[in-house]
């Protein structure tokens, strides 16, 4: 869907450009919300261990399973553990594993979609193949399947999200790819006897740089998604990390008497996925304004 | 005298946007006759289109008609209900044609379909003598083998072929009036030809008067009897063809035949007249023209209204040169009389528009 | 192109598919570091115990060798030996399949049956209260994850209001409305995510279709606008949305996981996932490999529909 955006002579934007880019961004009055709530949770997941007012492990048997007040703002666990804290740890959990895992699948999925689609031919034949090989198993499957092979762990789940959303990067990459190598401006470089590699990085690459941001972002959504699905299911991130997901698991057997243990990390997952969900749609309508979208 | 078979009056029509108001189209009037083509040029953005979709009142959204009447036989087509509209008028009385065949044409049904479809929405008939009927308008539009043609989907006609199919959906209900909007805009040189040939067939052939909407001079003294020049939502000169070519009365016709090349050939663009169209959101005070006119005759050019419609030669034209109060040089006397106006309609409320 | 060599065309070039998709899964029991045995067994084992497991697993013989075991026995309904469950695979899997399916098609049915109209009438409203709503569930609908709304859920109409069962599972043969009882919430959470997808893409697709040059020329043709929208406008617009709904199959067998581990359903998803906790090789083998033939089934599927739809995609990729 979001494949078109304006291909232009050089592969420099312009400020005015950019600017102009910004403001049509700006107007969209959800996805500037959106941007907020990832900048907040940007900050918060850095500076978690000063923001927390407990050690996420710590456990206190005088204060188990306290509802929220001034003291504990979420509350507390089963083991007393401070509920808000465990949340801001939680975050720097979830977005490293995030962040590694899509900007693993970018590099590698945008490398095989932009070789294939420009290249074309039988590499992007096979390349594609595989992809589709790949895109044949629903995601949390795909992901459960190498999980079981690699065992459940942080570093697991992170290699999981790598190899799971790499063939959604691989598909835009190709799109965008193939449609620019039709244009002008690769045509003349090939002529002056620009490197394949210098073409596909250098000059194809900054031009399919929309729709690929745009991936980048709903793909950090569904991550986030994932990873804690991956920790509510225990195949994923394991004590003693603590881990939004894995709370939920955990609380849910409280539910009736103490609702702050699974409602708060719920909610704390829920957030960053709303922002990157926002801003995803925001930069598609944005980059893309055949959708009309608003 | 008979009366005319379309007839428009002092109509307006205005876009709202978020910011502004536009007047695309601002007091313009004119009259189609009875087996006439009659054409509309002007550059782009001049309202021209918007004023051929008004007439079958297919405007955006966000644009309405704030002024005069379109009467087509007893009907006033500004004023009619949505619902008479689609009964009595669209696609039974009126036919439009776009620009784009590729994209006039609903790719997932066949032609058949949408032919059979228009036919059963407006004529009581039977499926099968629908079929036979659509059948004979394709044959009529010089598509071959029409039968066979039916089932086909739009995606498998060429563009020009695809025109015609649009062109025979638009006349299977044998419509009093075609509108074409800028119907050979989208085809090749050759096929251009063709579809104007078509469209002088249809009109010699059936009992169809044409409006032929298009920013092609050429185009125009291919096909029309009479041709109404646009320029910035007015209607500045209506003249029969001939006289447009060798006598123009306004200022910016004359300037407009001066930028197409000698070599008659299809030219796209007229680039030639000096100064840009106007900003409509903020049109020049007094006609519309001035800034860029070669003959400006009084202040009335500037600061006036926009023009009144004057009489000259079967022209009708909006400019103060033929006003003998405004420009004393001019000698005839063109001041448009009501009754003078070939099939002009009774409409007692003009005398207010001075 | 006729549109039965468009449907043998795609089925040949889903055998290639299938072939990688057969391969990965095979492939799968070697990347566990170290033996697949070991693993399966705990370390604590007895060398015997397995030396047994690797020979029924066939795991020293050349993997070309054994692929070519496995294979032929997949193709004869033969997947191995579960371990948890102490039987073969196979038949354990197919009890399951009518679990989830049931679960899928229930989800199908309600979600479709929501975000269709409400995708249109916000497409028709544009900027209305309709429109915002349905815009606020979509994003919601996105982005709850589905085991926070289920255990919500829970919450609110099975603990707190005692409305439906907290979980479990009733088959459809013994008692079809305790099923459906114990299928409302299952159904309601995995509805929530396929709603906003549906309903999103039903919307822009509808607002897009109703630009379009076409729908002018029917309206100039003298068409209603009842005939326009249901006639034409609807059929244009819904295509898209097929292709989003087989898509969004694969969301569905992954939040079936989630869904059927929270409300102890038998389905498919909670077997993948045992299996997986158990370290169940054969098991874990059999079920990705159905799932991912389940998915890719409809996703060919919904391709053919569409391309029936739209006779414009065959030409494009003829």
């Amino acid at each position: 869907m979001a494949t078109e955006i304006e291909t232009q002579q050089t592969t420099g934007r312009d400020e005015s450009q950019l600017r102009q880019f910004a403001e049509s961004f700006l107007e969209n009055k959800l996805a500037v919300f959106g941007l907020f709530l990832i900048l907040s949770i940007g900050v918060i997941t850095l500076f978690a261990p000063q923001i927390a007012p407990y050690e996420p492990r710590t456990q206190n048997y005088d204060a188990i399973l306290e509802g929220p007040s001034a003291e504990h703002l979420f509350g507390t666990d089963n083991l007393g553990r401070d509920i808000f804290s465990r949340v801001l740890y939680g975050y720097q959990t979830v977005m490293t594993i995030t962040l590694g895992g899509v900007m693993m699948a970018f590099v590698l999925g945008t490398s095989i979609g932009l070789t294939a689609g420009y290249r074309g031919g039988w590499t992007d034949q096979a390349m594609m193949r595989a992809v589709d090989v790949l895109m044949a198993f629903p995601s949390l499957i795909l992901a459960l399947a190498l999980i079981s092979a690699l065992g459940p762990s942080k570093w697991g789940v992170l290699l999981v999200l790598g190899v799971a959303y790499t063939p959604i990067f691989a598909r835009v990459a190709r799109s965008e790819a193939v449609s620019l190598r039709e244009e002008q401006f690769v045509k003349s470089l090939e002529v002056r006897g620009a490197s394949q590699s210098r073409i596909v990085f250098r000059h194809i690459l900054p031009n399919a740089v929309g729709p690929l941001i745009v991936t980048i972002t709903l793909q950090f959504a569904f991550g986030i998604l994932t990873t804690a699905t991956l920790s509510f299911l225990g195949v994923g991130v394991q004590p003693p990390d603590p881990s939004l997901g894995r709370m939920l698991t955990e609380g849910k057997d409280y539910l009736a008497t103490a609702w702050w243990y699974s409602i708060f990390p719920g909610l704390a997952i829920m957030i960053p996925v709303i922002g990157f969900n926002t801003i995803g749609d925001g930069l598609r309508d944005t980059f893309d304004p055949r959708q009309v979208n608003r | 005298m008979t009366s005319p078979r379309l007839s428009v009056r002092d109509l307006q029509v205005t876009y709202t946007t978020k910011h502004d108001e536009v007047n695309a189209v601002d007091r313009v009037s004119f009259d189609v006759q009875n087996d006439e083509i009659f054409g509309i040029v002007g550059e782009s953005g001049c309202g021209k289109s918007t004023l051929a979709s008004t007439i079958l009142r297919l405007l955006d959204d966000n644009g309405e008609i704030t002024g005069g009447e379109i009467r087509y036989g007893d009907w006033d087509l500004a004023a009619m209900s949505e619902g008479e509209l689609a009964k009595q008028i669209r696609g039974r009385e009126i036919s439009m044609v776009f620009q784009d065949p590729n994209t006039s044409l609903d790719p997932v049904y066949t032609i058949g379909r949408q032919l059979i479809e228009t036919i059963r929405q407006h004529l009581d008939v039977s499926k099968q003598e629908a079929r036979k009927r659509a059948i004979q308008s394709l044959a009529d539009v010089g598509i071959p083998s029409p039968e066979d043609r039916l089932d086909d989907y739009p995606h498998q006609f060429s563009g020009g072929m695809r025109q015609r199919v649009v062109i025979a959906i638009a006349l299977s209900c044998d419509p009093g009036l075609l509108i074409a909007d800028e119907p050979t805009t989208g085809l090749d040189v050759s096929i251009q030809a063709q579809i104007l040939d078509l469209l002088e067939d249809i009109n010699a052939n059936h009992d169809t008067s044409i409006i032929l909407i298009t920013h092609d001079l050429g185009v125009v003294a291919e096909v029309c009897d009479r041709v109404g020049v646009m320029y910035a939502g007015n209607l500045v000169e209506v003249s029969p063809v001939d006289v447009v070519y060798d006598d123009p009365k306004h200022p910016y016709t004359e300037d407009l035949l001066r930028s197409i090349p000698e070599t008659h050939e299809m030219k796209s663009e007229l680039t030639v007249i000096k100064g840009t169209p106007p900003d409509l959101r903020e049109p020049p005070s007094g006609c519309r023209y001035h800034p860029r006119c070669t003959k400006v005759c009084s202040d009335a050019c500037e600061t006036g209204d926009i023009p009144q419609e004057y009489r000259e030669d079967g022209s009708v034209v909006r400019c103060y040169l033929y006003d003998p109060a405004e420009n004393p040089e001019y000698e005839g006397s063109a001041k448009v009389d009501e009754g003078q106006r070939d099939g002009q309609l009774e409409s007692p409320e003009r005398g207010d528009q001075l | 192109m006729e549109w039965y060599e468009y449907v043998l065309k795609r089925l040949l070039l889903f055998v290639p598919t299938l072939f990688g998709v057969s391969v990965f899964v095979f492939y799968l029991v070697h990347l566990v570091p170290g033996s697949p045995a070991v693993a399966m067994l705990g370390v604590r084992a007895t060398e015997e115990r397995v030396q047994e497991i690797e020979r029924e697993l066939g795991l020293h013989e050349p993997l070309p060798v054994q692929y070519v075991d496995w294979f032929s026995g997949v193709l004869v309904g033969n997947l191995g030996q579960s371990y948890s469950f102490n039987g073969p695979v196979a038949p354990i899997l197919a009890d399951r399949f009518f679990v989830s399916l049931e679960l899928v098609l229930l989800t199908l049915l309600v979600s479709l049956s929501v975000s269709i109209p409400l995708g249109i009438v916000a497409a028709l409203n544009k900027n209305s209260a309709v429109d915002y709503f349905s815009m606020g569930v979509g994003i919601t609908g996105v982005s709850v994850p589905t085991f926070f709304s289920g255990v919500v859920f829970i919450a609110i109409f099975a603990v707190g209001l005692s409305w439906f069962p907290v979980s479990g599972y009733v088959a459809p043969t013994e008692d079809l409305v305790e099923n459906l009882r114990h299928m409302v919430l299952p159904t309601l959470t995995m509805t929530l995510v396929a709603v906003a997808v549906a309903m999103r893409m039903m919307r822009s697709s509808m607002i897009e279709t109703l630009g379009e040059e076409y729908i002018r020329f029917l309206k100039a043709k003298g068409l209603r606008s009842r005939s326009i929208l249901f006639g034409h406008a609807l059929k244009n617009s819904f295509i898209p949305v097929i292709t989003v709904i087989g898509l969004q199959f694969g969301y569905m067998l992954s939040g079936a996981v989630v869904v059927e581990q929270i409300f102890a359903i038998p389905g498919l998803g909670r077997t993948v996932l045992q299996a997986v906790l158990q370290r169940d090789y054969p098991l874990v083998q059999g079920s990705v490999l159905l799932l991912a033939l389940w998915f890719s089934a409809v996703n060919l599927g919904t391709d053919l529909i569409i391309s029936y739809l739209d006779p414009r995609i065959m030409e494009e990729e003829a």
